[in-house]
């Protein structure tokens, strides 16, 4: 390639130079590939990162547009002093852990299960897949209903073992998170179903063999050769399932409004009660800024550790 | 031998069909209350034999916007994606055909921008879309899915980029193409079956988008996602007409679903997993 | 049924609407019951509002309900088309202020509940000119329910639905038990312990308390009744004592005792639905509930139900919830939409929007008339309750302390904080965000 760059030097005119050279060039065409793409990622997602860092150093509210001021670090200090800050965070690490964990193990147990041969394994994998892609929102008001005290189909379910039937699911400290859970357990638990599942189906037969021959366990060998074996995947997949369980707003916004009082308010629901109930655009940015700053560090780990896992394989 | 694998078989379809029913019964129970007489839906012990009706769909059609949010759906996850998909596989093509500076650090970076919280954009997306009068447009909701739908898209077509075998188009250099040529008409077909499950993939991102929305549509623009908000009045919930809106909107999203399983899990881990 | 009630009322002297309303007004003469009477009315000019679409956001309620009725007859009389945008209760607020400080121009018109008009108000436009221009028939108005609309000194909206709680009761299950109607809330408390059969899944009182804006409000409400304000004029919340601990206890008791056993779970619309469907002896809710239980499909109570004033306790009072009409600053047809609001409030669309929802009116000429008085089986109980209802403290800060009451309230009905840990964080919350707003030094 270099070769014909040389060559191409010496044309009649500079603009023929010019068109020539980007054509011939391996890094030019890279670059016009990427180009569009490129501008439209710094214009959406560049410029209003930096746009916001701005407000968060403002004194901001809709209610009083007027008086709109530079406050330095207050917003960040109210942030981290905040109690309310403080329960979202925990709020929403419980949720993504728990949330997380279950999904990880009902997504292992029914990938072993349907891993082996069996007629119709197609149609039962896409069957069980199917709650995944539901929009979140209609999903939300359908366990709104299912979960309603009295004639709701989880409490009389939960009344056939003796618990009263006007139990209010989500509006006790003790049910309202777990019942959340439950159902966001029922809706992405596919996801890590599928990826272990596509783990299971690629791992090298003979290594499994080998080990059922020298009189392994089931146990033994799930426990001795297949998790070591997927495990960067398994890696892949709880990060990213915690990442997407991290932000999550839909549901809980349909389900219990952060209720009751503050033992689902998840931090997205927070930093946009913060916006558009309170109003107050400044310290929103702020606690967007810092969750900003958090999930960047754990990402960039996340991304090595991808990047390594991909060199190797 | 024989009878010990039967039997595991049948402990097997045992939970098999567990799973199955667990997986499956909301949905069947949206769909039967969508389909049932309103009347009979609150009894206690519920109904589960009925006369199917099309009263609750019929009900819920005149009463809300629902074709309107519709319409808007389409447009704002339709133009989402063919232009995610478009700028995605040109970006994906650049990183995997091209070495440049920053060809191994920008699509990292996108896997970054994956990881981002959406609520982290939806202030400066507010206040920007405000400066530029663009609040209340499809457009505003376009520019906002195009962000993090593009990243899905450069991943998973980077993913199908990388199965094509590169002397193809070496071959097709060779006889005198040029690049962008070389890439319509050589590596898209190839990449064909790639670009409909990323394509399908970010229509239900967008279709599925509620925290945007909420923010940048207004009176003309709403979307289905929020249609969920609009069943609870003091009149009572009519969970009939609830269900029937869900379960429409939902339709396209399970059609979808089925139609790209195969490349599904591509999407769902940017590559790392192929599925 | 209701003429028993109807007869208690007149006993009680709070039946008539029109001394209701005067002396509530506090300056008015006394004014015997009488038709309706012409009021005056500022002049149309249909000329302005001719071949113009307004777009109105409402509320997706009762309020929409009345006006579809009627909002053809503007197209026939004024020549314009309004197009109704409805929005659901929980997200109509912030609707309104994405849409009002994103400038986006999309409405004409808008409904506003009272307490965010001073959060709105530097996004819509000071109709004090206008009205002082039209001769706008200012006189008409309830003086306390046209102060609604004012903030700072200037008129943001025009009132035209006030909105007050009343109790609605069976009168067949206190008849049986022959217990009068409950004038204090701990009368209530013992006859709906009475009355109730909390194993057949039939409750005292319907009442909901998981977060949401009404539980907030219910905890407010007995605050109220146990004889303490919100804040005191310097702004400081003024309920943290005694009777403040007393009145979350009662609410707690009512939550454990005599609330649906799903109350935790309840939403706004369940209340309404429990008691039309025969699951509740009483309900305290906002009047505008009336049809759904008179009138709704499901109801099977619509017959045995009485309505009464709110009980009190040290004082009884309702909490005054009028809706206005408003232009934002950004309106494209801000003349036409100023036709639209004085046609809206006009005695004869207004006995239209009455008859059409469950709708009130804030007009004198209107609530004195008979007319009135044939709309709805509740018009003397509300007109009873419009005379001891109160307005809520005006406060740009009103949603943060809306949120601070939901958050307070549904952890003292679940059980995880004390009655007196309740009052004293809400009211150290309260003091905060008054604090920051700049009120409290």
């Amino acid at each position: 390639m270099a070769g014909y760059e040389v060559a191409t030097v010496r044309p009649a005119r500079a603009e023929d130079s010019l068109l020539r050279r980007l054509r011939r060039s391996r890094t030019l065409p890279g670059y016009l590939f990427l180009a569009p793409a490129l501008i439209v990622t710094v214009a959406i997602m560049l410029y209003p990162l930096v746009f916001s860092l701005q407000t968060s150093f403002e004194s901001y509210q809709l209610a009083r547009p007027e008086e709109r001021e530079f406050i330095g670090l207050d917003n960040y200090l109210w942030t981290i002093q905040s109690p309310n800050f403080l329960n979202s965070i925990t709020v929403t690490l419980v949720f993504t852990a728990a949330a997380v964990t279950l999904e990880f193990l009902l997504g292992l147990a029914l990938a072993l299960l349907v891993n082996r041969e069996f007629r119709g394994q197609g149609l039962v994998r896409t069957m069980l897949m199917l709650p995944l892609f539901l929009t979140p929102s209609v999903v939300g008001l359908l366990f709104v209903r299912l979960y309603y005290p009295g004639d709701g189909l989880v409490p009389l379910f939960l009344s056939l073992f003796g618990l009263d039937n006007n139990f209010p699911l989500l509006g006790t400290r003790a049910t309202a998170l777990p019942a959340i859970i439950l159902m966001d357990v029922w809706r992405t638990t596919p996801f890590m179903f599928l990826v272990l599942l596509a783990g299971l189906q690629s791992l090298p037969q003979e290594v499994i063999e080998a080990a059922q021959i020298d009189g392994a366990s089931p146990w033994q060998i799930l426990k001795g050769v297949t998790l070591p074996l997927l495990m960067p995947l398994i890696l892949v997949a709880l990060t990213i399932r915690g990442m997407d369980a991290f932000r999550e707003f839909d549901t809980f916004m349909l389900l219990t409004g952060g209720g009751p009082g503050q033992a689902t308010e998840v931090i997205s629901m927070m930093a946009y009660i913060l916006a558009f109930r309170a109003y107050d655009i400044g310290r929103a940015s702020a606690v967007a800024w810092v969750i900003l700053i958090l999930v960047l560090i754990f990402s960039v780990f996340f991304v090595k550790k991808l990047r390594d896992m991909q060199m190797e394989s | 031998m024989t009878t010990q694998r039967r039997n595991v078989g049948a402990g097997r379809a045992v939970l098999i069909a567990i799973a199955l029913l667990w997986s499956l019964f909301p949905l069947y129970w949206m769909y039967s209350t969508a389909f049932k007489p309103e009347a009979l839906d609150r009894r206690v012990p519920p109904v589960f034999v009925f006369q199917p009706t099309f009263e609750n769909f019929e009900r819920m059609l005149r009463a809300t916007p629902f074709l309107q949010y519709l319409k808007n759906t389409l447009i704002v996850a339709g133009v989402t994606t063919v232009a995610a998909v478009a700028l995605g596989s040109l970006a994906a093509y650049s990183f995997t055909r091209f070495r440049y500076p920053g060809s191994d650090f920008l699509p990292l970076a996108y896997l970054v921008m994956r990881m981002l919280p959406r609520f982290v954009l939806v202030i400066p997306y507010y206040l920007l879309m405000r400066t530029f009068g663009l609040l209340n447009t499809h457009s505003s909701m376009i520019l906002a899915y195009l962000g993090f739908a593009l990243p899905f898209t450069i991943w998973m077509m980077i993913g199908f980029f990388k199965e094509i075998p590169i002397e193809l188009e070496e071959a097709a250099m060779v006889d005198g193409g040029d690049r962008l040529r070389v890439f319509a008409q050589i590596v898209l077909p190839l990449a064909a079956p790639g670009l409909a499950a990323t394509s399908i993939f970010a229509f239900i991102l967008a279709w599925n988008e509620l925290l945007f929305s909420l923010v940048l549509s207004g009176r003309d623009t709403r979307t289905l996602a929020q249609l969920p908000l609009t069943f609870s009045t003091d009149r009572g919930t009519e969970w009939g007409m609830v269900m029937a809106a869900g379960s429409l909107t939902l339709l396209p999203v399970i059609a979808f679903a089925l139609l790209v399983q195969r490349h599904i899990l591509r999407g769902m881990t940017l590559g790392a997993v192929k599925g | 049924m209701q003429r028993i009630s109807r007869r208690r009322l007149l006993a009680s002297g709070l039946v008539l609407p029109s001394s209701a309303y005067l002396s509530s007004a506090g300056v008015l003469p006394a004014a015997p019951l009488a038709l309706a009477q012409d009021a005056a009315e500022a002049t149309l000019n249909p000329d302005v509002t001719s071949g113009k679409e307004l777009y109105l956001l409402s509320w997706d309620n009762y309020k929409a309900t009345g006006m579809e009725t009627w909002l053809p007859d503007f197209e026939q009389e004024m020549g314009g088309r309004v197009v109704l945008d409805k929005v659901a209760s929980n997200s109509l607020q912030d609707r309104q202020i994405v849409s009002l400080s994103g400038r986006t121009g999309e409405y004409d018109l808008m409904t506003v509940d009272e307490p965010y008009m001073p959060a709105f108000s530097p996004y819509l436009m000071d109709l004090t000119p206008l009205i002082e221009r039209d001769g706008f028939p200012v006189d008409d108005w309830v003086p306390i329910m046209w102060d609604a609309g004012v903030y700072e000194g200037k008129v943001y909206g025009i009132p035209f639905d006030p909105n007050v709680q009343i109790l609605y009761y069976r009168q067949d299950l206190l008849d049986a038990l022959e217990i009068p109607v409950p004038t204090t809330w701990t009368e209530l408390y013992d006859a709906a312990m009475a009355a109730q059969d909390r194993d057949n899944e039939l409750w005292g009182m319907a009442i909901m308390t998981k977060r949401d804006p009404q539980t907030g409000i219910n905890l407010w409400t007995f605050i109220n009744a146990w004889g303490n304000e919100m804040f005191d004029e310097n702004h400081q919340a003024a309920f943290a004592n005694d009777q403040g601990y007393a009145a979350a206890e009662f609410f707690k008791q009512v939550a454990d005792n005599i609330a649906p056993a799903g109350h935790a779970g309840y939403d706004y619309a369940g209340i309404s639905d429990a008691f039309a469907t025969g699951k509740a002896v009483f309900m305290y809710n906002w009047a505008s509930n009336t049809l759904n239980i008179t009138e709704g499909e499901l109801s099977v109570v619509a017959d045995k139900v009485g309505f009464a004033p709110p009980p009190g306790e040290e004082r009884a009072l309702s909490m005054r919830g009028v809706w206005t009409m408003g232009i934002p600053a950004d309106a494209p047809n801000p003349e036409a939409a100023w036709e639209f609001i004085k046609w809206f409030t006009t005695q004869e669309s207004m006995f239209k929007y009455i008859e059409g929802g469950s709708g009130k009116s804030p007009r004198l000429s209107v609530l004195d008339s008979e007319r009135f008085q044939e709309t709805s089986p509740d018009s003397e109980a509300v007109a009873a309750t419009m005379k001891i209802a109160e307005e809520r403290p005006i406060y740009k800060e009103y949603e943060e302390i809306n949120t601070q009451l939901q958050i307070f309230a549904s952890q003292l009905t679940a059980g995880e904080l004390t009655p007196q840990e309740t009052i004293d964080g809400l009211a150290a919350e309260l003091n905060a965000i008054m604090q920051a707003g700049g009120y409290q030094q």
